[in-house]
């Protein structure tokens, strides 16, 4: 059982409970893969996706590991309701909660927004993205889909490239592998390097080709402009041609590597198409263990209850 | 029916018995005697000083004024009760309002408010007209009227030339101008230090260069006035930087007063008791410019009051109502109130020993700054002051705030430091 009735962040969560939402998503996995792909473990569980920020697939894959779960849903998104009023965040999921709603699925912008709910409500509150702060699902996801290629993860050498201070994906993704014995190699334009992300016991590059040479997977990550609020770069056409990624660089490697993206992929910019079509990536078998590992997070909290 | 304090610490500075122990007899909040073992009437309340001490009349020299326009975060009665709970008896006030004081009239009306009693508001007056940091207020008519103290909202013109300016013309003047230290540029959209924090919770940082920057700015205009000022510099006449938030930065005025430069400088005492590790859990309460930096600039900090670096304790008090402060952290409002924890929370981060030089903080060196009288005990005299317990433990809570606004980071918090009576 998960120590937490909430998913807020992967800071807070032990090596063990990782494991074991690995685990138990290895379960809905292969349920996934069966003719009837639907169990009745969260009936009479009710669900509320509340996404305060544009999401595609990532509310896709909650209400799809929702609906294999059998529990109830309702969608909520800010655009169309009343925060747009000037309801605090606090009004409108009280609101929603007050319909006897169990779980909280939560996207919102600001860093933080779910932690200060949790202060504030009962319901059990899943994270799908806070901000630049934390996107622990997509960190589990990340962190089954590299064990079914690579195993065990401690001593690999796993990098994440592209947009790190502006990205929940990398802290969330730092935090797991790091409690798996990773070795972590950060790699980006230094403007785009949080100053103090050594603390974290990860490593600094600026130079995409060596970090490839070092690795064995690479989780490469959108350029996230809707979050730069100032200028950390001169153009896409110039990060393209110093951190973009093309097949050619990954065939001249001595080894071969695994390559991950979180989508959405910018075509052309971080990675070239036939990169992200090529052999070496991964990035459909993330979107189709997002749902499994979702509805293990779902079914393991829903056990607190 | 006096009352005896026996072995009460003395820490009013201008007392022959400064940090010495003696005992008191006061009546109706009168001086009646002073001395060692005095003798005790029968009529005569005894109370035991041995952990006690009597302060002279505080000083906050940086609150953030809200009225008018404001009046359902703080009014003149809550921040007159607030700072007086708090023993704080002279309150000097950033020009913040709907409408700074920027005319003689409106700061003939706040210094009359309290003419008579405590706390005495004491009215800064902007540098720019309408805080606007473009056309200079009436600086010297303000000056004329009393004005002591001339700042740029609670922040800092941002425009090099203009604060020179504001230098070399009130430069003549017995007059402070305060400066918060920041580069807006570099602190742009910043929620927390850039740290630790900033990384660990995805909230922009602020710089602690964009302090230091601005610090160095400041000094180096500060130097080039007075290199050009015909020998006709005030000798009251200073540059005093606000709530200064790192290492460097006490290492920068060191080295400015070493110089003899005309500078001085305060520190928060939120910055004294916390570092950024207080906004770990996305706590608003703690959300504050300058922000919360490392342990080593708080030790720093604590070290820059006990060695004279740094000159005054301020509570930064910004009252905030619970819709702009309850809320997601990176839209919640920076700011905490503080007055009515000023001399508690100064005091906490501290040693008994410490306490000496910390009151001074407090009292002298900001009287200083205000062109205030500090007072001496006298015999006969009515006290203005007030009497704590330095060893005690009592709980700040919500029921025992007096502000008008609920935005502190210390509900709940253990203060070493009882305020027994406050004399006013």
């Amino acid at each position: 059982m998960l120590k937490s009735p909430h998913l807020l962040g992967i800071k807070d969560l032990d090596e063990e409970s990782i494991q074991l939402i690995v685990k138990t998503a290895k379960e809905f996995k292969e349920v996934l893969n069966r003719p009837i792909k639907k169990v009745p473990s969260l009936r009479d569980v009710t669900i509320a996706n509340v996404f305060f920020e544009n999401s595609t697939r990532t509310r896709l894959s909650f209400e799809l590991a929702e609906k294999r779960l059998s529990a109830d849903t309702i969608n909520f998104s800010a655009s169309g309701s009343s925060v747009k009023k000037g309801e605090t965040l606090l009004d409108t999921v009280n609101n929603i909660l007050a319909m006897k709603v169990d779980m909280l699925v939560m996207r919102h912008a600001s860093p933080g927004a779910p932690h200060y709910l949790s202060k504030h409500i009962k319901a059990n509150i899943v994270n799908a993205g806070d901000g630049t702060h934390e996107h622990p699902t997509q960190a589990l996801l990340d962190t089954f889909s590299l064990q079914e290629k690579l195993g065990d993860l401690a001593g690999k050498n796993i990098a994440i490239i592209g947009d790190i201070l502006h990205s929940r994906v990398a802290l969330s993704n730092i935090y797991a592998l790091k409690k798996q014995g990773a070795n972590v190699r950060l790699c980006g334009p230094s403007t785009l390097i949080p100053k103090h992300i050594q603390s974290l016991g990860v490593e600094v590059s600026h130079d995409v080709q060596s970090t490839l040479q070092w690795c064995d997977a690479a989780n490469v990550l959108r350029i996230q402009l809707e979050r730069q609020q100032i200028k950390y770069f001169p153009s896409l056409r110039e990060y393209a041609l110093t951190f973009g990624i093309n097949r050619k660089m990954l065939e001249e490697l001595p080894k071969e590597i695994v390559l991950m993206h979180p989508g959405p992929i910018n075509r052309g910019v971080e990675l070239s198409s036939d990169a992200a079509d090529s052999p070496h990536s991964i990035i459909l078998d993330q979107v189709e263990n997002g749902v499994a590992v979702r509805m293990a997070v779902l079914y393991l909290l829903a056990q607190r209850q | 029916m006096a009352t005896i304090y026996k072995a009460i610490t003395v820490l009013f500075n201008q007392s022959k018995s400064f940090g010495k122990k003696v005992d008191l007899r006061i009546e109706k909040g009168k001086l009646l005697e002073m001395g060692d073992n005095l003798p005790i009437q029968k009529s005569d309340t005894l109370v035991e000083g041995k952990d006690l001490a009597i302060l002279p009349a505080l000083v906050d020299l940086r609150v953030h004024n809200t009225l008018p326009g404001n009046e359902h975060r703080e009014t003149w009665t809550s921040l007159q009760n607030a700072s007086i709970a708090g023993g704080i008896h002279y309150v000097q006030l950033l020009p913040t309002g709907q409408f700074p004081t920027q005319t003689v009239e409106s700061v003939e009306y706040i210094k009359g408010i309290n003419k008579d009693s405590f706390p005495r508001f004491i009215p800064m007056a902007p540098l720019t007209v309408d805080n606007k940091g473009e056309n200079f207020a009436d600086l010297m008519d303000l000056a004329s009227a009393g004005v002591k103290g001339f700042s740029h909202k609670d922040s800092t013109l941002q425009n090099a030339d203009l604060f020179l300016k504001c230098l070399q013309y009130l430069m003549t003047k017995d007059v402070v101008i305060y400066s918060q230290p920041n580069n807006d540029n570099l602190s742009m959209f910043g929620q927390i230090n850039e740290g630790l924090q900033s990384t660990l919770t995805g909230l922009k940082g602020i710089p602690t260069i964009s302090e230091v920057l601005s610090i160095k700015r400041d000094l180096d205009l500060l130097e080039y006035v007075i290199k050009h000022s015909f020998g006709n510099l005030n000798p009251n006449f200073g540059l005093h930087f606000y709530c200064i938030s790192s290492k460097e930065s006490v290492e920068l005025i060191k080295e400015a007063k070493f110089k003899g430069l005309p500078v001085t400088c305060s520190v928060s005492s939120q910055h004294l008791l916390f570092d950024e590790n207080a906004v770990s859990d996305f706590d608003s309460n703690f959300k504050i410019k300058p922000p919360l930096r490392t342990i080593e600039d708080k030790m720093a900090l604590k070290a820059g009051v006990l060695d004279g670096t740094i000159d005054a304790i301020v509570s930064d008090h910004h009252p905030i109502e619970v819709e702009l402060k309850e809320i997601e952290f990176d839209l919640a409002s920076f700011g905490v109130i503080g007055i009515q924890t000023l001399m508690q929370s100064a005091f906490e981060g501290f040693n008994s020993k410490d306490i000496k030089t910390v009151s001074l903080a407090l009292s002298s060196n900001p009287k200083k700054l205000l062109g205030i009288k500090d007072d001496d005990l006298e015999i006969g005299k009515s006290i203005v002051g007030s009497i704590v317990d330095l060893k005690s433990s009592v709980e700040f809570k919500e029921s025992t705030n007096l502000s008008l606004s609920k935005n502190s980071p210390y509900f709940g918090f253990n203060f070493k430091t009882q305020i027994i009576q406050v004399f006013k």
